[in-house]
């Protein structure tokens, strides 16, 4: 609110600053514009399937690779490299791959944040306190029974670290894809047909909402999992 | 459950050179016993736990477990941490169930065994809170509690009540006897803590500083739960303690520092310092 009220200041005195009202206004006026909607609900849902593969396989690769040494030091490394590749950057591969298609944008958000999860899956694993495996040890927890009830669970913290990077990561490369996969209709290639049109005021008000619905999920879901496994599981 | 050590030593090694923390360890913990290990930190007194619980193997020497060597970790030798080392996961009847989940007890009989020893422990009401709401003293009584469950022929005891204020310590203290005479378990209770000791052994033992060596040992016939200033307890208090004190020196010259503790300091000061200072 405060940040809006001096946005709104700022543009009084300046004539180069847009209208933060006027700016809101075009906000409602497009969740009131079945076009937008239609384009925004085309991003959620390939940003739901897309982040679905990136929980799967997130979630999968990493606990293998935590799990077991050898795939550890075979395929760790490749984990690494694609955690530090940004999404952006997966774009062109990806319509090489898949064409100018819905698919090739999910595949760059797949790509862009899988390996974000599958780093912070294979460390919380391999990071689990050895009191606490100590205590487990004595109680009779052995190999699977050990790493299903206990390893798992005390990763649990890092696992979700993961999965609300990997939500950004996504969001960003989802963006990316749209914007250069413009066959496609989605909110990427909105914003790009108003840059186009060098329609400042409508370019801004669709920033607004991408930032915040990035926000709001974030905020709503990840931030809340991420304070409930803190309490619980402390900060340690 | 007896507990035999037959000359058993246990050394690290670190890049190359090795580092010995326990000698030539002889002792014996009868059945339904309460057995005390008192000495200064860093003495090999957690090691000697893990040795007997069979997290570690000795480097020379043998550990028995009623006559048969411990060769790994047994749900007949449960061992209670300092820190509670509970899972932040589950709730504290899923805790103390986990044991026993382990041995594939049926749920049915999981509840009812973890709901028993919570009882014992003054814990019922807690049953479906989670550990990081609890405090201290009570994660200390549900990490009891999940061993107990698992009916071990001994508890092995690092220091459970080290981190806990003195009214709580004291309170679990009376706790453990209560437990220790309704179950009659073996227990072996590591402390640094010789008021701590002598309150709760049939026997203490007293081991010396790096590497670790058993030095005396103590019988106490005294009824429990014992009051802390029976003068009985505080004749023996003194004695170990003024032994304890060129262990101290010892590790103060080993660890370079700049002052030597005063022999008479601890004991001079008279009750109120007895059993604090080590």
């Amino acid at each position: 609110m405060l940040a809006i009220a001096l946005w709104e200041t700022l543009s009084r005195v300046s004539p180069w600053i847009p209208s933060a009202l006027e700016i809101l206004k075009l906000v409602w006026k497009d969740l009131n514009n079945e076009s937008f909607l239609f384009a925004l609900a085309g991003s959620l849902r390939r940003m739901a399937i897309g982040y679905s593969f990136v929980f799967t396989l997130g979630i999968g690769t990493g606990l293998l690779l935590g799990r077991f040494r050898v795939i550890d030091d075979l395929l760790g490394t490749l984990a690494v490299a694609l955690h530090s590749m940004p999404g952006a950057a997966w774009v062109p591969l990806s319509i090489l791959l898949f064409g100018f298609t819905e698919a090739a944008v999910i595949f760059s958000i797949v790509l862009g944040a899988t390996g974000i999860v599958m780093v912070h899956t294979s460390n919380g694993i391999k990071d689990v306190p050895p009191l606490i495996l100590r205590a487990a040890r004595t109680m009779g927890a052995r190999g699977t029974s050990m790493f299903w009830h206990v390893i798992v669970p005390a990763a649990i913290p890092r696992i979700v670290d993961g999965l609300r990077l990997a939500w950004a990561f996504g969001w960003r490369a989802l963006m990316a894809g749209e914007l250069l996969i413009s066959s496609i209709h989605g909110m990427g290639r909105l914003l790009s047909e108003v840059a186009k049109k060098q329609q400042i005021h409508e370019l801004l008000a669709l920033m607004v909402i991408i930032a915040a619905i990035g926000m709001a999920v974030d905020g709503l879901i990840f931030r809340r999992m991420e304070d409930t496994v803190r309490t619980r599981w402390g900060t340690a | 459950m007896s507990v035999v050590l037959e000359n058993v030593t246990k050394k690290y090694t670190h890049n190359g050179s090795s580092l010995p923390v326990l000698e030539g360890i002889n002792f014996s913990i009868e059945d339904g016993e309460f057995v005390c290990l008192v000495g200064p930190s860093g003495c090999g007194k957690s090691t000697l736990i893990y040795l007997i619980a069979g997290l570690e193997k000795p480097s020379s020497g043998r550990v028995l477990a009623d006559g048969v060597q411990v060769t790994g970790p047994g749900q007949e030798r449960v061992v209670v941490f300092q820190e509670a080392a509970l899972f932040p996961w589950l709730t504290v009847q899923k805790n103390v169930e986990f044991g026993l989940k382990m041995l594939k007890v049926p749920q049915e009989e999981r509840t009812a065994r973890a709901t028993e020893y919570l009882r014992m422990v003054h814990l019922t009401r807690f049953a479906n809170a989670y550990p990081h709401q609890l405090s201290g003293g009570m994660k200390q009584r549900v990490a009891i509690a999940r061993a107990l469950a698992m009916d071990p022929k001994v508890l092995l005891m690092d220091e459970p009540f080290a981190a806990l204020d003195a009214q709580t310590r004291r309170l679990l203290q009376l706790e453990l006897v209560e437990i220790w005479k309704e179950t009659k378990k073996t227990i072996f209770f590591v402390t640094h803590n010789v008021r701590e000791a002598t309150a709760l052994g049939d026997k203490v033992l007293e081991i010396s500083a790096r590497p670790g060596r058993i030095k005396k040992g103590y019988a106490i016939h005294l009824p429990k739960p014992r009051r802390e200033s029976d003068p009985h307890l505080i004749v023996i208090q003194q004695r170990i303690l003024l032994s304890l004190q060129e262990e101290i020196a010892k590790v103060v010259k080993d660890e370079d520092m700049d002052y030597l503790v005063e022999k008479d300091n601890a004991v001079g000061a008279g009750d109120r310092a007895v059993g604090n200072s080590i």
